[in-house]
């Protein structure tokens, strides 16, 4: 049947009673098939298109008295030679030479259709165009004038509603008519952008009368600047010998052609969308443009993402607040009093590891899970309206205008959740000191975990204003992490610029299953830490306070932080603050143990201790340091991954601690001058 | 796709919608851009470990899992940079 049609390439159905052969071309899920079987109904033929495994339907269709075949393509999004249904399809139309190419669109996503059409249009067969679902695209608020999408394109296109068998015989008529020439066909095609006309010209006149038969230069030309590998390799054959080496050389040195090439199959495709479409104005999309007028606008956006973070801390503290000051002060309090009561006749290692040791410092921590429930929440909240990307976003615009261009978008877009993903993450950066400095910037992201440590450790100290205390210091940590990034940026890694690219997802009215869901889970995971890692931890403390057996201030771990007090005074720091710094480095949450089990905090609670015994000044230093300090584990484990070298490992703890100690020493100095030191 | 490359090279971070309103074409047209530059090697996904998401033990504190309401996000490889300046 092909050598039939082959040898009848002019198909007037009026001087041959023979069936107008129609090729059924479209981008899968656009109601090909529907349409397929409302034209054919039993008269499919299911088989394989020849050599391959792909599905081949055809089948028949008697409309007004005249035969139509109709052949089913393989639904393809390009005729590029990148999958088999796109070879395919191609094959069939150059080599078996259909009458009329009829392309089915959906109209609720014409532009990512219309690529199709736009490279249809460059083969030597007319093609008619049915635009479907437009019942769908008008409930979507998207008007077509399908008379001027025909008059922009040049040839017939017909709306409809396949699965109401709506326009499908209109098709059909309109295909037949374009057939007998009875309407016109000249589509305007797209071309090669200006860049690479000339290019495309040499091409052309290069291998014009070389390819086969039927198969248009133009066409070829574009697909070898393109890049397709089958024409590439067909192309080598059909120029055997000397021919290919100039096309070769034009090809190579002009690699970026594609550009051109695709880039005016887009700009076409942008005219005729404009043209013939109109689009809701209202909406979810305009809803969130206008939220986003505020939340990404350069200043407003800034004092949004910051005021977010207070709300955050506002809320937990004021929430959850009461609730860990009365878990401290009755329930684990008073627990440790029971167990000491009940441990009485037990040797008095075991009462005072279990009381002092294991109590002190996981039972302090637990008291915080209402914290970190309500703290998780806000999070929670904030991620599923879809905010948490536009603080991203601000952050770096923000740090764009001073001069860090894209550097810190990489670890503020995914280290606000993890630095571990963050560093992981740097890998899509190819030039290597970007993706150094990228590294370098994640760990002074504020993770959730720093974050929740914040949550933990600020009420201990500052019970009359946490909120403020913690806003302050999120504040103050992004402003290092935009100063360490200028100053590396200048002075350590070339100034170079990294561009991303960002789709802002639309806000949503949050779900509250999947905000309860993302707390309990963070919950759960604290709770496995604490259960595992931070026992220990207190464990072991307690064994190096409690011994030799003097007092804590003769024990091990007081003559051992005592050796680092020299620079523990730069930052108005005991020994006991260093050692709970110190403890941080396994899991951020052994520092509040750490304090626990130190401070034997008794029914008064921890916080009520540590407000005695230590100044604000002080107080201010330690959180700065537990802030800036160096990453958990696992972040240097990613570090030392992704960079290769312990050296940048090494130079990233040492850079931190660095700027750790002198923010501390920084702000403990700024505010004994404010008199904060009593 | 030149004009885009050339919007993004700039540095920084582009937003999607800015730069459709910028170039004069709809946010899907750039999608497709951003689908065929991505297929061309001049930009590359960001943010994204996948298909590893599953078994992956950082999923719960990530925010580019598959699951999560964020942003998607390209970054501009090399031979994007050179066409953005070119």
């Amino acid at each position: 049947m092909t050598a039939a049609l082959k040898s009848h390439p002019s198909a007037s159905p009026l001087a041959e009673p023979r069936p107008l052969v129609i090729g059924l071309a479209g981008q899968p899920n656009v109601g090909k098939s529907t349409v397929f079987s409302i034209l054919t109904g039993l008269s499919q033929e299911v088989g394989n298109w020849p050599g391959r495994t792909v599905e081949r339907r055809t089948g028949n269709a008697r409309i007004g008295g005249r035969m139509f075949r109709i052949v089913d393509l393989p639904g393809t999004y390009s005729l590029t030679s990148n999958s088999e249904e796109e070879r395919i399809a191609r094959h069939f139309i150059l080599d078996e030479r259909p009458d009329v190419i009829v392309m089915l669109a959906d109209a609720t996503a014409l532009e990512r259709n219309l690529y199709l059409l736009a490279e249809l249009l460059l083969l030597p067969i007319p093609v008619v165009l049915g635009v479907n679902m437009v019942d769908v695209a008008r409930r979507e608020g998207i008007e077509l004038d399908a008379h001027v999408l025909q008059a922009a394109l040049g040839l017939p296109v017909v709306p409809m509603v396949a699965s109401r068998n709506q326009g499908v015989s209109e098709l059909l008529a309109a295909a037949a008519a374009v057939a007998d020439g009875r309407s016109a066909c000249s589509p305007a095609r797209p071309e090669i952008a200006a860049g690479h006309r000339e290019v495309f010209s040499a091409l052309k006149d290069a291998i014009a009368g070389s390819q086969p038969p039927g198969v248009p230069a133009d066409w070829v030309a574009l697909k070898l600047l393109e890049g397709d590998r089958e024409l590439t390799e067909q192309a080598q054959c059909w120029l055997a010998g000397a021919g290919w080496a100039p096309v070769h050389e034009l090809l190579r040195a002009h690699e970026d052609a594609v550009l051109d090439v695709a880039g005016a199959r887009y700009e076409w495709i942008g005219r005729m969308v404009r043209a013939a479409v109109r689009r809701p104005r209202l909406g979810a999309v305009s809803l969130t443009d206008r939220l986003d007028r505020v939340a990404t606008h350069p200043v407003a956006g800034l004092a949004l993402l910051l005021a977010a973070f207070g709300a955050v801390f506002w809320l937990t503290f004021t929430v959850a607040g009461p609730v860990q000051e009365y878990l401290d002060t009755r329930v684990i309090g008073g627990l440790g009093s029971r167990l000491e009561a009940a441990l009485a006749t037990a040797p008095g290692w075991l009462s005072g590891l279990l009381v002092d040791g294991v109590l002190a410092g996981t039972g302090t921590v637990l008291t915080f899970v209402p914290i970190l429930l309500v703290f998780f929440l806000a999070l929670g909240f904030l991620e599923d309206t879809g905010y948490q990307s536009r603080m991203a976003y601000v952050m770096d615009r923000f740090m764009h205008r001073m001069g860090l261009h894209g550097k810190s978008f990489l670890p503020l877009f995914l280290g606000f959740g993890c630095n571990v993903p963050a560093v992981m993450g740097s890998r899509v950066i190819e030039s290597r000191p970007a993706r150094l400095l990228t590294i370098m910037l994640v760990p002074f992201v504020p993770c959730s975990a720093r974050l929740l440590v914040l949550a933990f450790i600020v009420p201990v100290f500052f019970p009359a204003h946490p909120a403020l205390i913690a806003w302050g210091l999120v504040a103050g940590n992004l402003l290092v992490l935009a100063l360490v990034g200028l100053a590396m940026d200048r002075f350590v890694f070339g100034r170079e610029r990294l561009a991303f690219i960002m789709e802002m997802p639309l806000y949503h009215v949050p779900n509250l299953r999947t905000i309860g869901i993302y707390a309990l889970t963070h919950v759960w995971m604290f709770m496995k830490r604490a259960a595992t890692v931070i026992v220990v931890v207190s464990v072991v403390v307690w064994l190096l306070v409690s011994f030799p057996g003097e007092g804590v201030d003769d024990s091990w771990l007081a003559t051992a932080g005592r050796a680092l007090e020299p620079a523990g005074a730069l930052l108005g720091m005991d020994w006991r603050l260093i050692v709970a710094t110190l403890s941080a480095f396994t899991a951020k949450e052994n520092s509040i143990a750490t304090l626990g089990v130190i401070f034997s905090a008794d029914e008064a609670g921890l916080g009520s201790v540590l407000f005695g015994l230590v100044t604000p000044a002080s107080a201010l230093a330690f959180l700065v340091v537990n802030m800036l300090f160096v990453p958990c584990v696992a972040t240097v484990a990613a570090i030392r991954q992704e960079t290769g070298s312990w050296r940048w490992t090494a130079a990233s703890a040492v850079l931190m601690l660095g700027v750790a100690v002198g923010a501390g020493a920084l702000v403990f100095h700024v505010a004994r001058l404010a008199g904060l030191a009593a | 796709m030149r004009r885009l490359l050339a919007a993004a090279g700039e540095g920084g971070i582009g937003n999607l919608q800015d730069l459709a309103l910028r170039l004069g074409i709809s946010p899907p047209l750039v999608q497709l851009m951003l689908g065929e530059l991505s297929r061309r090697g001049y930009v590359r996904p960001a943010g994204e470990c996948a298909p590893a998401c599953g078994a992956c033990g950082l999923q719960p504190a990530c925010h580019a899992g598959p699951e999560r309401r964020t942003a998607g996000l390209w970054v501009l490889t090399e031979a994007g940079r050179r066409a953005a300046q070119s």
